[in-house]
């Protein structure tokens, strides 16, 4: 009997949350829009007009941070109401995009996957020592973006290497487990 | 007259009301296996067998262990268990194994199963308090995806087992 | 209501003494009790297991719909697809082995089952021989890295509805593994 109490409990409880909207207040249940890590290097080669902004805290921004990226909380950012393309990467993110979102901003986006996508995918691509024609093609692009940025593209990576796990950087955005 | 278990849905509430608390508290879930891991990486570091900047021990070396928050859970998760065991009239120094096994043999898959599972543990940055449970209730997709690879694994491989358990 | 750094270290052996305590009542400390869940005739770890993770799960959701918690701000498991998925693999096979996991490895010791000290010497040396072989794996270990991902944004679906899926998929279990238990 108490079985039965409890999973009509447990069902209630989910059945009224499926409706009940987001449980993050701020954000809505619609994801931000975003932007690769290489798209958006393009956009900076090509000279487009941005305003990025890094929300994280002055420590990490330090250490590293995009090109032209002005350290900001999502305060900052809102009170900053920007117009043109905007990208926003750190952990407040996707409710900064959401807030900015929520006051009209159309042409706002999330860095995907982060700062660890800018050095993988732009700063430091790899190619493998055994890559494919278009592998190669791929990484002629991704080396010159390299380059232009200042960072150390590879080549002759072995295979188990492709994603960089512990290179200076990028040890210290890793974190551990549980 | 030894208490019996307690029924497991409501152990199970209790434990998520834990994890709940742990949430509200402290921003973050139950842990286990990283205990283990901060423990070894304390020796290592401390017997001067390995760089505390090393990549495998650094997360685990920013402080010491007896300020280690998972640390400091497990040896409340003993003691805890001590009490409830010893209320209970459960306190016994034994080895517990399936009814055809020797005590002996118990011991050795014990420990290979412990080994087995540290390594899994590691690469699944967590075991089945830190993923399957603490991961599990946030929804987060690795944890999901390991609560479902442990236990596939296990099924597949009970028949072979069964000279453990049976 | 979180807690200041100092708080949160005296808060662990607390919140570990309850933990341990439902653990070893529910019967978790008994390695021959575990196992029984993989010979489908006891299915107690499966039943403490998610009825836990119903209850904080839909504990968690609650509480911070009505702003009592912040779910941003709890540490959400950073998800790497693949080693995950083996070590999960890894992780069972050892779990079946051993009829105990790290957790109530801990529990059975503390009652004095002396197996339990066995996992626990066999996740030390595990841990161990782990970091020995970094080097030569440390590419898979950080590969398929996809962050703090969790199930709704994977699958594009309000946060309340996964949660409502996962109940019922949970309570179905839970109804699967009485019956089995009974034609055991």
């Amino acid at each position: 009997m108490m079985r039965r109490v409890l999973a009509a409990v447990a069902i209630v409880l989910a059945g009224v949350a499926a409706i009940a909207g987001s449980p993050i207040t701020g954000v809505p249940d619609v994801e931000p829009d975003a932007i690769s890590a290489s798209d958006l290097a393009r956009r900076i080669m090509d000279g487009d007009v941005l305003r990025i902004y890094d929300l994280r805290d002055s420590a990490a921004y330090r250490q590293l941070h995009l090109p032209g990226a002005v350290p900001a909380t999502m305060n900052d950012v809102i009170a900053d109401a920007p117009r043109s393309m905007t990208v926003l990467y750190g952990d407040e993110a996707a409710r900064t995009w959401s807030a900015l979102n929520r006051t009209g901003h159309r042409n706002a986006f999330v860095l995907r996957g982060g700062v660890r996508a800018w050095l993988t995918e732009v700063l430091e691509p790899r190619l493998a020592e055994d890559a494919t024609a278009i592998e190669r093609a791929a990484f002629a692009e991704a080396a010159a973006q390299s380059r232009f940025f200042g960072g150390t593209p590879r080549r002759g990576v072995p295979r188990a290497e492709l994603t960089p796990a512990e290179s200076a950087i990028t040890r210290a955005v890793i974190r551990r487990g549980c | 007259m030894k208490p019996r278990y307690l029924d497991p849905y409501l152990a199970g509430i209790g434990i998520g009301v834990v994890l709940l608390a742990a949430y509200v508290l402290v921003g973050r879930g139950l842990g286990a296996s990283g205990g283990f891991s901060a423990v070894v990486a304390s020796a290592t570091v401390a017997v001067q067998a390995g760089d505390p900047a090393n990549a495998a021990l650094a997360p685990y070396v920013q402080v010491p262990v007896w300020r280690d928050w998972i640390v400091l859970e497990l040896i409340g998760v003993a003691v805890g268990a001590l009490l409830s065991a010893r209320l209970a009239g459960r306190l016994a120094l034994k080895v517990e194994r399936g009814a055809h096994l020797t005590a002996d043999s118990r011991m050795l898959f014990a420990l290979l199963g412990g080994i087995l599972m540290a390594f899994g543990a590691k690469l699944a940055r967590g075991c089945t308090s830190g993923q399957a449970l603490t991961g599990g209730a946030l929804l987060s997709v690795g944890s999901w995806v390991f609560i479902g690879t442990t236990f596939a694994a296990g099924y597949l491989c009970a028949p072979l087992a069964r000279r453990l358990w049976r | 209501m979180m807690l200041d750094p100092a708080g949160a270290l005296i808060a662990a052996p607390i919140i570990g003494l309850a933990f341990g305590w439902f653990l070893e009542r529910g019967g978790l400390g008994s390695a021959r009790k575990l196992s029984g869940l993989f010979y489908l005739t006891d299915f107690t770890v499966f039943r403490v297991l998610f009825s836990a993770v119903l209850t904080a799960m839909l504990g968690a959701f609650w509480l911070s719909r009505f702003g009592l918690l912040d779910l941003s701000a709890v540490h959400v498991p950073e998800t790497f697809l693949v080693p995950q998925a083996v070590g999960g693999a890894v992780f069972g096979l050892g779990f079946l082995l051993a009829g105990l996991c790290p957790g109530t490895s801990c529990v059975a010791g503390a009652a004095g089952r002396i197996d339990g000290f066995a996992v626990i010497g066999g996740l030390l040396l595990g841990v161990l021989t782990f970091n020995i072989s970094y080097p030569l794996i440390d590419g898979f270990v950080a590969s398929t890295a996809l962050g703090e991902l969790t199930l709704p944004e994977l699958l594009h679906m309000p946060y309340g509805v996964v949660v409502l899926l996962v109940t019922i998929i949970a309570i179905g279990g839970f109804v699967i593994a009485s019956r089995l238990e009974k034609s055991a």
